[in-house]
């Protein structure tokens, strides 16, 4: 009761907008666009590798990965203030992280997807439209049930 | 002055020193046993008189009185005290059991405090009396133990005197079947028979023969004591599911029991209750509702007008004997002090009060003056109530002609007014006695004496100062040395508070000598914490409330120093009590370890829930390990302290204000607070606005934690700090992660926005 966030604005960013176009860092240095994704479903989580509640969804975020990747659900982890990629590349392998993670710039994150808490998710259908925010770590249950009918 | 007589009714109605629980109340599930026996003996023989023993059996061969004790080299000041009384006193311990099962007799078991004023009365009415004397060595193996060395047995045998008579405090006077079950009890008696009631001598004498005639009768009565208590066990720890409403429920309950007129609880007998002011303050940073603050506001005003407070040489007394706070008990505990300069503190923070910026500067005042070793580091246990064996307060009470000596006219004019002072005082013994506590604010008495209120105030200031150098002049009460580890460590915490919020380095510098000096003396790795330091030994190691009090103190010094040395003491205590107290069947920790054969009623296991007198050990473990879970990024310990929190949920409703630091835990396990981690170099200037934007920012229950990457190995670290620091050699500037609940906040290195994001992140917009 009394945790609920302080989100400014969120109702701006949620079911059904066009998510804007963002390009962020791959880890070998590449330049991947938001829009390369369209087509899929794309559950995007802004993580850090600093904060524990990110470091509680992990498994779940794996698990819904794994279950859905190949009906077409990209799962893209957008590590923020997280070190050098080599860092990333290390911690990815310690928590078993299948799925992909890019680097974004913090200042960019919390102007272009008003991120105000982390870890936050955001949840893109095919067309390309956002269809859910989620603020605090979710269970691999509420991802799959909002992301199979998208598929 | 109204009330005075039925105040001093009041003292007489109470002859003992109470505990904060009471009333035939243990917690607040009832046990009343009737035993059978004894209460026949009473009917039936109570006509007859003493003296039932037959007059061979007072003169027995061996009923010589045996010079000395076994008391003189005992540590606690209050046996060897004891150590020149004509009873054979033994000290707790086997012993003394095995001298009962030999001789076939009954234990009187006395258990005090030498604080305690009731204590010096019944010593020097009963124990120094040398026909008293006669009749114990005779008939009984006499025990006796200071209840603050040892709170494992005072506990317990609290919880069967209480079963028995309906209420406990100190003295304690329990008799036991040689195997140390009790069979009778009391608190303090009278020696002679009065009005209808027996005095020492005849229950003593009753008692023996109860014993020696109807032996198998005392013992059943023994026996069923026994089994209610064990079910008293079970219903103070039933298990259940934690969530808000149980806490919003406790919260109602304190609400209810609240004394809107005089602040505190109950409408009796005022005891501080520093766990409920904590949780009010808590609960109303994120509630906002008033009500909670008009309890901690009301009380601490109250507390800080009353005579409960030494308005002349500052600190509080143990408790007041009115619900107006106006008379107490004059014995100063150092965990009372403690507990309520956090309150202070914390209210302070709050509400920017002035009042009670003052009263947490007197109450160090008072601590660093009388109850603490500056040189050495360390807080002494307690101060006495008396000057000597005979007095009552005299020390700290004041006739007229007293304050007319030590005053000049004017003076004394004002502060005859300002305490109430007049010719029939509060002290039942020297009625002409008065206890100070504010009875009139300086603005009436300026218009009663026409003068301006400036000049009102100033006399009242010179008055005190004035006052308290006449006191000096008197014998100061007694200051048991003793280093109690445990209310230590609350100080150590309260201290590195009181430095946080009132920017006062010299608070921190002693509290930080402190707890090396504990370390130094009372640790060992393997065994943890001793409950007691004294004249270069530690004794008993391995309570609970010593571990997770010492433990909660080692984190506030992390806090405060950012050495990783102390995180990791903190986690090997809890590692000590998870291993050493845990109850595996049904969650929670015992008060002493279970291990090896365990001597009378030490052998009953118990839990402790309530906040009694301070701040109950379970919930302050399960605080301290959410605390461990979080700085160490291991969720184990976060399991522990849902089980913790799991196993007496069941059991804490209708408790209200006793299990007050449950509430807040299960309050704080739900609905985390802020958490702060800040990386970056120590001496960086930049990294110390940061931290100490953190530490000094209001925010109850919020944790800081402080890592220097060029200090540390990345692999020592918890994962998420580890993180944090990877990300640090790439920014190479300070940065402060916050979090609260179950999010983050985008890291800052701008020491307004960790101010910000301390006192609100992951809270309702307020």
């Amino acid at each position: 009761m009394l945790s609920l966030l302080l989100v400014p604005n969120a109702a701006a960013l949620n079911e059904t907008m066009p998510v804007p176009d963002a390009t962020f860092q791959g880890l070998t240095g590449t330049q991947v666009r938001l829009a390369d994704f369209k087509g899929k479903v794309v559950l995007l989580n802004f993580w850090g590798t600093w904060c524990v509640p990110c470091l509680r969804e992990i498994p779940e975020l794996v698990r819904v990965s794994e279950q859905f990747q190949k009906r077409g659900l990209a799962v893209l982890g957008i590590a923020v203030d997280s070190g050098r990629p080599d860092d990333i590349r290390a911690f990815m392998a310690e928590h078993r992280m299948t799925y992909t993670i890019l680097i974004g710039e913090l200042g960019f994150i919390k102007k272009a997807f008003r991120v105000v808490g982390f870890p936050t998710s955001i949840l893109i259908d095919r067309q390309g439209m956002i269809r859910k925010r989620y603020v605090g770590p979710q269970s691999v249950e509420v991802f799959k049930n909002d992301v199979e009918p998208l598929l | 002055m109204s009330n005075r007589y039925s105040d001093q009714d009041r003292r007489e109605e109470n002859p003992n020193c109470l505990r904060f629980l009471r009333n035939g109340l243990t917690g607040w599930i009832k046990i009343t046993v009737v035993l059978g026996v004894i209460f026949a003996f009473w009917m039936t023989d109570w006509a007859i008189g003493p003296g039932a023993l037959s007059e061979t059996e007072q003169k027995g061969a061996s009923g010589a009185p045996v010079a000395g004790n076994q008391l003189a080299h005992e540590a606690s000041p209050y046996l060897r005290e004891a150590a020149l009384e004509p009873i054979q006193w033994f000290p707790w311990g086997d012993a003394a059991f095995r001298r009962a099962q030999q001789e076939d007799k009954p234990v009187l078991l006395d258990i005090g405090a030498i604080w305690c004023h009731w204590c010096h009365v019944m010593d020097v009415e009963n124990y120094d009396n040398e026909e008293v004397a006669f009749l114990i060595n005779q008939h009984f193996v006499a025990i006796k133990v200071d209840m603050d060395e040892r709170p494992d047995i005072d506990r317990r045998y609290q919880l069967a005197v209480q079963a028995i008579s309906g209420s406990g405090g100190w003295p304690l006077t329990a008799f036991l079947t040689p195997e140390g079950k009790v069979f009778y009890g009391g608190t303090y008696f009278p020696r002679e028979d009065r009005f209808f009631r027996p005095g020492f001598k005849t229950l003593l004498q009753k008692l023996a023969q109860a014993y020696k005639t109807r032996k198998a009768g005392v013992l059943a009565d023994a026996e069923q004591l026994s089994g209610a208590l064990q079910r008293y066990a079970a219903e103070s720890t039933k298990p259940g599911s934690i969530s808000d409403s149980l806490v919003q429920s406790i919260s109602i309950d304190i609400t209810k029991s609240f004394d809107a007129v005089n602040g505190g609880f109950s409408t009796e007998v005022k005891f501080p209750a520093a766990s409920a002011v904590e949780f009010a303050l808590a609960k109303y940073f994120v509630s906002h509702d008033p009500k909670l603050l008009e309890i901690a506001n009301k009380t601490l005003d109250a507390m800080a007008q009353g005579g409960v407070y030494d308005q002349l040489g500052g600190g509080f007394f143990r408790y007041a004997t009115d619900p107006q706070w106006r008379i107490p008990h004059f014995e100063k505990m150092n965990y009372d002090n403690a507990e309520l300069l956090r309150n202070y503190l914390h209210a302070y923070q709050a509400t920017g009060k002035p009042l009670y910026r003052e009263i947490a500067e007197g109450v160090m005042e008072y601590l660093n003056g009388v109850l603490s070793d500056q040189v050495n580091g360390g807080f002494f246990a307690h101060q006495d109530a008396d000057m000597t064996r005979q007095d009552d307060g005299d020390y700290y009470t004041w006739t007229v002609q007293e304050v007319k000596d030590a005053l000049s006219k004017e003076e004394a004019e004002v502060i005859l007014r300002y305490y109430d002072i007049g010719p029939l005082g509060e002290m039942k013994e020297n009625p002409g006695k008065n206890v100070l506590y504010v009875a009139m604010p300086p603005e009436a008495i300026a218009r009663d004496l026409g003068s301006p209120v400036e000049k009102v105030r100033s006399l009242i200031d010179q008055a005190k100062r004035r006052l308290l150098q006449a006191r000096m002049k008197r014998k100061t009460p007694l200051v048991d040395k003793t280093l109690y580890i445990d209310r230590n460590a609350m100080l150590i915490s309260a201290y590195l508070e009181a430095a946080e919020v009132l920017g006062n380095d010299q608070a921190k510098t002693f509290a930080l000598k402190t707890l090396e000096l504990l370390l130094r003396k009372a640790y060992r790795e393997g065994q943890g914490m001793s409950h007691a330091y004294f004249e270069g030994t530690a004794r008993l190691p391995g309570l609970l409330n010593d571990q997770v009090q010492m433990a909660n103190a080692l984190l506030d010094a992390f806090e405060v120093t950012g050495e990783q040395r102390y995180l990791m003491l903190a986690k090997d205590l809890m590692d000590l009590a998870l291993s050493l107290l845990w109850d595996s069947k049904e969650g929670g920790f015992f008060d002493r370890p279970r291990q090896g054969a365990a001597l009378a009623a030490l052998e009953r296991p118990l839990k402790n829930i309530e906040d009694n007198p301070t701040a109950s050990p379970n919930g302050m473990a399960a605080l301290v390990l959410d605390r461990l879970a979080y700085l160490t990024n291991n969720e184990a310990y976060e399991q522990k302290a849902l089980q913790t929190l799991q196993a007496f949920a069941g059991s804490v409703k209708g408790a209200g204000h006793f299990v007050a630091t449950y509430a807040l835990a299960v309050h704080y396990h739900i609905n985390r607070s802020a958490q702060a981690v800040i990386i970056g170099k120590k001496s960086h200037p930049k990294m110390q606005l940061l931290w100490k934007s953190a530490l000094m920012t209001y925010r109850p229950g919020k944790m800081v934690a402080v890592y220097d990457p060029t200090e540390l190995k990345v692999k020592d670290l918890p994962p998420a700090v580890a993180g944090a620091v990877k990300a640090f050699g790439v920014q190479g500037e300070p940065r402060a992660y916050i979090c609260a609940g179950s999010t983050c906040a985008p890291p800052t290195g701008d020491p307004n926005e960790v101010v910000t994001l301390v006192k609100t992140y992951g809270l309702e917009k307020s």
